[in-house]
Parts: structure tokens; sequence; C-alpha cells
């Protein structure tokens, strides 16, 4: 699983020095796993919790979208930078936005994918977001 | 809800894979330390599992690799104490001899007080420091070896005097070198180290040109040392020192010169099995003491493979792939202005030739390899030779050396081999000579020398498979 | 399904047979094919245009809703006799509701009966003129017979004789039944309901004999003053007259109905009449505001047909029942009747529809526009999409159901007033009510005396129109034959839903 999500995460941002720290300590598949289960938990919530007529509409599904993209690019920022200072490592910041990134497209991607079948299953939003 | 419970797990599992290693340390370091019986029931314990491929790192040539357990040990010993530098090999004490040559060409060393009589205290001061006082012996040898008790060791050695006891025993007129190497080299067992001490002159013999002289004498070395190789393997270690000499200096034409103070070499040879060598090397620091010059050191069974290490960071052109789970491979490589550079961390410290490792000339490169260069990594990586991400990665282990290699994109090799050749270090050249008459021209240069290295090496390179290759270091590279 | 007659005589019947395509739109449910027969000589009467315009636009939506098992507005059926007869003979009638008597196509009184062929001075000249004063001879048939029951009867008795009562004695079979609205203090109807019953119970007609008939299930509405006219006392037709005339017919029918046992369930419905109607005689000026008492009145329609005991034997009604109208007590300086204030019987029965529909209505104005991308709209097939909102259907059921809302402001405007839920009446400048428009844009408010009931969980309270749509989603995997009977069926188990749910 992690040869999976790096393949991924790397086509964001890759330097051997900096992505051989990531491979080596199972940070792919661990921020990986973060942004499935940020993008699964936000998707749920909107078609499960919110399953109101009210809430039927694209905006909101968008901000929730959002949201769990910059929480999943968020939470790899912060914490591959402090894993990476506390073990005395040094990489530029880029290299842990261009992570970010890869962390923020993922949770996108599972999200939008997660709502093609999630909203079969709720009463309100089975036409959102289309 | 079970969702989160799964990839809670999941991340469990992913921040650090228990694999049945990392689980066998723990049970051994659950006491604190790791000590040389750990070591051993670790290396017990990957022996029994061979054929398990999570094991696959930590074997070589179907054995369990000591050196690639040691480092590994290191690695992960996280809080246990670790004390397994001087573990496993050294098992039984070993013996040591010194056999210092006594014939007449030598008087000039020890007439006085000099500095050669203070190094062979210092080395006896050493050993008896370092190892039990009844395994070190020392002998004087010309046609024989005579043992002689050492009652003070500080008066011992400035107390010899040429003419005197007890340094004037046995014949002292009549010594050959390849002789007493043949005694040394039979009297070196599997547990004991040899200590031989002379100015390494031949004496060749009437009636034939100097050339074929030196060739036969050469010849005999080499087949004395082919002999015993052959018995068991053996390190020798020559180490070149100066001295002051005063007296007599007998040419290869037997005239006789008198030299007054002049700086003359000796040599020391320290013959056993490589781990006691090495051991010994690394306790009685030769090349510290007075008049230490230069050191050549011959190993049986070559062609090791010493633990490498790539550096991401450092000193790097180009860009790569590389995943710990392959350690030697290289992939994806991409380049900049057609060229890749990268550097590799080396664990030289079974070689004990510091400064021929750095000389680019003694490797041999695979096709489309060029060596950038070989530097000593500085204690504690200050001042700065390694890049901070990278020396945190390796602090922890015994890297001595930092390799930088660089590939061509147009003649791409797909496997880079880096071999260093045992070849004579040029210092061999340079102080020997094949006329020693005029000898007041030539203090600092022992006659023959040359042959008699070489003898030696050649004795090594035939019994490593006509190969004097010392150790090798591979990778294999792949382009994007 | 058998069929319910329903004759509907003079105004009173056209205004009771529309409260009763109100009721069966709402959902209420006979168990008959109810069969609405209009008689009024008033050929342009307002109401009576009114009420065959309702019954059209009904007929054509419940045709397309076609409806089976299920609980639907719109599920009764109301078809003309045309129809029914249809079938069975060679479509003699049209499809209208009201039928024409013949001969009656205006004139006066004594052309009607010849008088002028009458020998002048004979004896039948002079029997004539004693039954018939001066006025009522020169009577201008063409609106009617203004309040004057001995000229209705007269010519009311052509209509038995003619080709519809044929076609209808003919097709009616054993398990129909028949009801009989009239008003007893008008003109067409004090006249009009003792001779149908009569010569339905004859049992002939045209020399036929008709077994089915004679023994036939009738009951019958007589609907007793509940509005005054103004005005002064030369117009024809004088409210201060309607009692007298109630007493009179009163008597005639104790004597010739309930005493021969000629109807098996006879009701009765008055109030005081406190409100004042414009005194118009007939024509299109003849439309009174809908009253409270004509929906009690439909109501004793749907007792009738639900009433299971009924039977007759050898003409003669078995065990006839006669029933009364009543609501909890009022307060007397403001009558206003809410669904609190009816018994526990009328609420059951109109409660829950009339809400249903009204908070369809509702949502079909305001909300359904937007929600055309909805699950319940869009998600099966049919879709509910702007094709179809652009449909003629659906141009019809807005239009019936502004006359739905149109008639509950007229019952709240008038005296007394029905008025259950907190609406307020829009009125045009003619002084006609036009539509109505909630109190609050909250449905859950709208009816009087009932609030929301609240839960714990509801922080956020909802729209009550979300409310709806959300009970629309509830059924939106279901499947529907057609996108008309989709949106009814969806609707009417969306509004139930949510008002049993919150409301009552």
């Amino acid at each position: 699983m992690n040869d999976l999500f790096a393949l991924f995460y790397e086509k964001f941002y890759y330097e051997t020095d900096f992505s051989l720290e990531m491979f080596d300590r199972f940070l792919y598949q661990k921020y990986a796993i973060i942004a499935i289960i940020s993008a699964a938990v936000f998707s749920l919530v909107f078609y499960f919790l919110l399953d109101r007529p009210r809430f039927a509409k694209i905006g909101l599904w968008f901000i929730l979208l959002t949201v769990a993209s910059f929480v999943s690019a968020g939470y790899l920022y912060n914490d591959c930078k402090s894993i990476m200072e506390r073990e005395n490592l040094d990489f530029p910041s880029e290299a842990y936005f261009g992570v970010s990134i890869g962390s923020f497209v993922l949770a996108l991607l599972v999200f939008f994918i997660l709502s093609l079948f999630l909203r079969k299953l709720s009463k309100n939003l089975s036409r959102t977001p289309f | 809800m079970a969702s989160l419970a799964l990839s809670s797990g999941i991340l469990n599992y992913s921040c650090a894979p228990k694999s049945k290693l990392n689980e066998k340390l723990e049970e051994l370091s659950a006491d604190g330390r790791l000590d040389c019986k750990d070591l051993e029931h670790f290396t017990a314990y990957v022996q029994q599992n061979i054929e398990d491929r999570s094991f696959k790192k930590l074997i070589k040539d179907g054995q369990a690799d000591k050196t690639a357990i040691q480092s590994y040990m290191h690695k992960n010993a996280n809080k246990a104490k670790l004390s397994i530098g001087q573990c496993g090999e050294v098992k039984t004490a070993t013996n040591f001899a010194i056999y210092l040559e006594n014939s007449a060409s030598m008087d000039g060393y020890v007439n006085g007080v000099s500095n050669f009589e203070s190094v062979l205290s210092d080395i006896v001061i050493g050993l008896n420091y370092h190892y039990e006082k009844n395994s070190v012996k020392f002998n004087f040898i010309n046609s024989e070896i005579y043992p002689v008790e050492i009652a003070d060791v500080n008066s011992f050695f400035s107390s010899l005097e040429p003419g005197k006891a007890p340094f004037k025993v046995g014949n002292q007129f009549v010594s050959e070198l390849n002789q007493c190497l043949e005694k040394v080299l039979l009297e070196t067992k599997d547990n004991g180290v040899s200590i031989f001490v002379s100015d390494c002159i031949y004496s060749l013999g009437k009636g034939r040109s100097t050339q074929q002289g030196l060739i036969l004498e050469e010849n005999m070395t080499k087949s004395a040392f082919m002999q015993r190789l052959k018995q068991s393997d053996l390190s020798t270690c020559i180490l070149q020192f100066t001295s002051g000499f005063n007296g007599t200096y007998y040419d290869y034409n037997n005239q006789k010169t008198k030299l007054h103070q002049a700086d003359r070499p000796y040599y020391i040879w320290i013959i056993g099995a490589d781990n006691s060598v090495q051991n010994l090397l690394s306790k009685v620091r030769f090349t510290d003491m007075k008049g230490y010059q230069n050191s050549y050191f011959l190993k049986g069974n070559q062609d090791m493979e010493p633990p490498t290490q790539y550096l991401s960071g450092t000193n790097r052109i180009g860009r790569a792939v590389y995943r710990s789970q392959e350690p030697n491979h290289i992939k994806d490589i991409q380049f900049v202005n057609g060229e890749f550079q990268y550097s590799i961390a080396v664990d030289m410290s079974s070689f004990p030739n510091r400064k021929s490792v750095l000389e680019n000339r003694n490797y041999v490169l695979s096709p489309g390899v060029t060596l950038v260069n070989v530097q000593e990594i500085p204690v504690n990586n200050q001042p700065a030779l390694i890049h901070q991400n990278d020396w945190q990665r390796i602090k922890d282990n015994n890297f001595t050396h930092l390799i930088t290699v660089k590939v061509n994109q147009k003649a791409f090799p797909n496997e880079l081999t880096l071999a260093y050749r045992n070849a004579m270090p040029s210092w061999v050249e340079s102080s020997s000579n094949t006329d020693d008459s005029a000898i007041k021209q030539t203090t600092q240069q022992t006659f023959g020398l040359h042959n008699l290295i070489h003898g030696v090496t050649e004795a090594y390179k035939t019994h490593n498979n006509n190969q004097d290759i010392l150790f090798q270091i591979k990778y294999n590279l792949e382009i994007k | 399904m058998p069929k319910l007659y329903v004759f509907a005589i003079g105004g009173t019947g056209s205004r009771v047979v529309k409260s009763l395509t109100m009721l069966l739109a709402s959902g209420v449910s006979t168990g008959y094919e109810v069969v609405p027969i209009i008689l009024d000589p008033d050929s342009s009467a307002a109401d009576v245009a009114k009420t065959e315009h309702l019954l059209n636009e009904y007929r054509n939506i419940n045709k397309a809703v076609a409806p089976n098992n299920e609980k639907v507005f719109f599920k009764n059926k109301i078809e003309s006799l045309g129809e029914v007869i249809g079938a069975v003979g060679t479509n003699a009638l049209g499809n209208e509701f009201r039928l024409g008597i013949e001969g009656l196509n205006g004139g006066k009184f004594k052309d009607f009966i010849d008088y002028n062929l009458l020998e002048d001075g004979g004896s039948n000249q002079a029997l004539v003129d004693v039954l018939f004063s001066e006025s009522n001879l020169n009577l201008d048939l063409e609106v009617g017979f203004q309040g004057n029951p001995n000229i209705g009867s007269v010519v009311l008795n052509k209509f038995t004789e003619s080709d519809e009562f044929n076609h209808f004695a003919n097709s009616f079979s054993s398990n129909d039944r028949i009801f009989i609205i009239s008003s007893i203090f008008g003109g067409t109807g004090a006249a009009g309901f003792p001779l149908i019953l009569k010569n339905i119970r004859q049992g002939q007609v045209n020399g036929k004999n008709y077994d089915h008939l004679r023994n036939a299930v009738v009951g019958a509405i007589t609907v007793m003053p509940y509005f005054k006219l103004d005005g002064d006392n030369t117009d024809s037709i004088q409210s201060s007259t309607f009692y007298s005339k109630t007493k009179a017919a009163l008597h005639y029918y104790h004597k010739n109905i309930s005493e021969s046992r000629d109807i098996n369930a006879l009701y009765y419905i008055a109030d005081d009449n406190n409100n004042v109607y414009k005194n118009v005689v007939g024509g299109t000026g003849q439309k009174n505001d809908s009253h409270f008492v004509e929906l009690a009145a439909a109501l004793a329609i749907v007792d009738f047909a639900n009433d299971g005991s009924l039977s007759t034997h050898e003409g003669n009604a078995q065990n006839p029942k006669y029933k009364e109208f009543g609501v909890n007590d009022l307060s007397g300086s403001n009558p206003v009747i809410t669904f609190k204030d009816l018994s526990h019987e009328t609420q059951n029965q109109i409660q829950l529809n009339l809400t249903q529909l009204l908070f369809f209505s509702l949502y079909l104005e305001n909300e359904l526009k937007d929600k055309l991308s909805a699950p319940f709209a869009k998600e099966t097939a049919p879709v509910i999409d702007q094709n179809f909102l652009s449909s003629v259907f659906y141009g019809r059921l807005l239009r019936f159901l502004d006359q739905y809302r149109i008639w509950l402001g007229e019952m709240k405007r008038n005296k007394i007033s029905f008025s259950p839920y907190n609406i307020a009446e829009l009125i045009d400048n003619q002084g006609a009510v036009i539509g109505l428009t909630p109190q609050n844009a909250d449905l859950m408010q709208l009816v009087s005396g009932f609030t929301q009931r609240s839960s714990i969980f509801k922080i956020f309270k909802e729209k009550s129109y979300d409310l709806m749509t959300a009970a629309l989603n509830e059924h939106r995997k279901a499947k529907y034959p057609t996108v008309e009977n989709k949106l009814m069926v969806q609707s009417h188990d969306a509004t139930a839903e949510i008002i049993t749910k919150y409301l009552f």
C-alpha cells in the first residue's frame, strides 16, 4: 500500500532525500489513509447527518469537499513537518507543501467518488451534486 | 465507526511494521543492554531463519552476515545500551609474539637511545595494557628464535645495546630475511599475532646479478607467504617507521659504511588472523608512534563488500528514486546536463590503509563510472561534509569515508562497481632502490624493498584468485 | 363499481355538488362512482356554470391520475350521465353534467303550458287561473322558477318524460344508489325533489317497468334556509317568504314522502340566516359565496354512501333514517367554526383531507417549481420536470386548486364563518374572492388551534416546505405508472405524513 500511495504522492513532489524519508517512515500510507478517512467522514456527514432538503445545495457539497481536502492537506503539512523536525531533518517548505497538495487532491477525488455512491443512499440529497 | 477502528489499526501497523527481526531485537534488549551474547543469539537466530525472505538483508552468500547484523543492531538498538564493538571473533585470548631481528645490520637502531627503542617499548606497553600480560611474548630472531623475558619494560628496550646481551644472542651474522619470515609465519597460529620488526633488507647470494638475485628473493618471499596462506587466512600489515641509525651499514656487496644519526627506515610486520590484527591495530595506535611513516595492509579472503549507504542528499547532481528495502538499487535516474552524481558512505574501518583508500588511482571502476573523490568523514561530521539529513540517518553507524561517484548519460552503465585494488602503495617504490652502495645519499631507502613487498603482494594476489581487489562496492542503476 | 346518481336540483344543488367535488378532490372516497345530474332551468346561472366547469376539470384530472387502490387526491371517479349511458346506448347524450329540460327555452310560463290554447272562459282556463297568479303566468322562465314550486313542478314533470330520464332508468342497476339535493325554500328544488322521487318509486318510465329503480336505495338532503336576500319587496324573490315556504314544503314531505316510506335516508340541514346575499334573480349575477352548510350537505352524501344498512323492498324503504347535522357550541357574538368545533365524526371526515389538499395546493404554488431537481421529482421515472409543469394537466390542476382556495376563502368570509385555517382572503375590486394567502409562511401554523409538535432534536427548525419536500423524498424510489399519478400519490402520502407527524 505504501508503494501505491508513494507513486501517487511523488507525482506532486519528489526529491530523493525527502521522499526516501517519507517512504521509509510509511508516511505516504499514513497520510493517504487520513485523506481517505477525512473525505469519508465529511461525505458521510453530508449524506447522512445533513440529509434534509434545505442542504440539497451544490454549494454546501462543495464547501464540505473543500473542507475535507484542506483538513487532509493541513494535517499532512503540520504532522510531516513536525516529524521531520523532530528527527533533525531539514527540508524546504515546498517539500511539505508539495505533498500536501497530493493529500488535497486525494481527499478531493475520494470525496467525489464517494459522493457518487453515497448519494444513492440518502433520501434528500440523491441529486446533489448532480 | 468501524472504519475509524480499522484505519487506526492500519495507522498503527504502518507507523512501524513489527518485523520478526525487530521483535527479536526487542526481546534481546529487554534487559537494557545489547552485548556480545545478544549478538551471538541474534546471529544464530538469523542463521536459523536463513530461508526467510524478511531476513534477506542480513544474509550474505547463504550465511548470516555479521557486519550487516551488527549495523542493524546499531540502527535499531533504540534505548538499549550497545556494546558489541569487540564481540565475537576474539573469543580465545590472542597470543602476541614479537620477533625482533637482531642481526648485525640492526645494531645501528639500538645504539644509544633511539626512536626505535621507544617504539618497541610503546608496543609492549600497549600490548600489556590492552591484553593479558601472559599473552605477550618477546623474542629475538636471526637464524633461530630466541625468547626473552622482559623484566621491566621501561628499561628493557632503552638498555638494549649492540654487542651486549640481551640484544646479542644467537648468530648475528647469518640472517636471511626470508628465513626469518618463514619462521615467523610458521609460528603464527590462528589465535596468535606475530609482530616482526626488521630492516627488511635482502642479502643476496653471490654469483648472480642484482636483478636476478632480487627476483630470486622475491619468489622465496612469495612462496613463503603462499604456503602459509594455504593453511589459513592471514592479514599482514606492514608498517614503515624511521629511526635514528648509529652504526655500520652493509650494502648489497657487503661494503661497510658508517652512518651517524641517519634516519633510516625499519619495518614492523603484524601478521595474524584478520580480526586479531584489526583488533590490535585499533587498540594500539602504531600510527601515533614516533617515526611512523606509512603502512600497507594485505588481507586474505578479500573481496568483501563493506557496509555502504547511499546518501540521497550529499553531493548529488540529478535525481533518483531510492527505497530502503533495496539498498543497492538506484532507480529512475534523471540526469542534469547529462550527468548523475551521488555519494556513498562507506565503512572502511576494516582496512587500515587510511591514506591509500583516499587515492583515486587505487580504484577500479566499471565502465561509464567516474570516481569524483574519496574523503574521510570527520568526527561527528564536523566540519560538515555530509548533508545534515543524511548525517541524521547514518550517524549511529560506523561509516568512515565518503565516496562520490558520477555516471554519464551517454555511456550509462547498469551496474556501478567500485573496486579497491590493494595495489602496492607508492611509498614502497619511493622507499626502494636496487643499489644501496651510495647509502649516504639514500639513507631513506631500503634496498630491494620493492621486490620484498611485491613478493608478498603477489602471494596474496594468487591466494585471492589472482585478484588484488580488497573490497568492492556495487550498485544497480536504472534510468527513468 | 356501483354508481351513485346525484340529482342536484337548482342553485343549492349545484353548490352542494361543488362542495362534494372539493371533498372528493381532497381524497374522500364514497365507494361509488359519482354521477352528478344537474337540473336547473336557469341556463345561465353562474353557480351552475361554475359547478359544471369544476366537474369537468375534476373529471379530466381524475382520468389522468387513474387511481387504483391507493389513497390519493381525486380518487373518487366522477362521470356524467352521458358517459355512463354512452357505453350502453348510442351516445345519445353529450358529456355534460347539466341536463336540459325539453321545451324549456325561455319564454313565459303561460306559453309553456300552452295557456293560449285553452278555451277562453272555459273551465280549464278557470282552474289554471285559480292555481296560478297573474304574475305566475307571466313569469319569464329564462331564469328559473324564482321561488315558485307550483310552477316548477309542472315544468319538471316534463323531465321525467324525457329521453334522458329513460336512459337513466335503463342503465340503473341493482347496486346503484340515488341521492337528491334540493333546497326547500327555492323554486326548482322544492318542486323537483318530490317529483323525481315519485317517478323513481313508481318504477315506471314511459310505460316500462324498472324493478331496480323501484327498489333503489334513495337518499336526499333538503336544505332549509341559511341566508337572507337584500333588496326590497318589489323583488320577485323575498327571503321573508323562506320560512313560510319551508313550513309548507315540510308538511308536504311528511305526508307524501316519510309516511309513504319512499325515502331510505332523509337529511336536514339549516342555519340562522344572519348573512345577507345580494338579491340577484338568476343569470350570471346569481352567484353566492360558498357556505359551510353546503359542505355539511355534501357530507350527507358521503354518509349516505357509507351507510350499508339501507335497503328497499317492494318499493318501500326498510327502516328509513332521518338525520340532522350539528356542531359544537359556538360563541354567540362571533360564530366561527374551526375544526375543533366540529364533532369527532366530522373532524375525522374532513380535517385531515382538507388540510392535505391545502398544503398540496400551497406547495404547488410556492415550492414545486424550485424543487424540480429534488430526488422525488427527478430520481425515478416518470420525472417531474419543466415539461410537466407546462402540461395541460398541470394547468388544469392549478386552476382546480385555485377554485379550492377560493371556496375556502368564501366559506371563511361567509356567515356563519368556516375558518379552520389562518388565512386571509384576497378580494378583487368587484368584491369577489379570488384567492387566499396564508397568514404565515409556515405551513404548520396554518391550521387554527393547532401548533407544530416540537421534537427534542430540532435545534434548527426546518422550513415547513422543506418538511414537505423531505416527506416527498421518502417515496422517491417508488414506481408510478404516470407522472400525474406520481405527483398526486406522492403528495397525498407526503402531506398525510407530515400532518399526522407534526400537527394532528
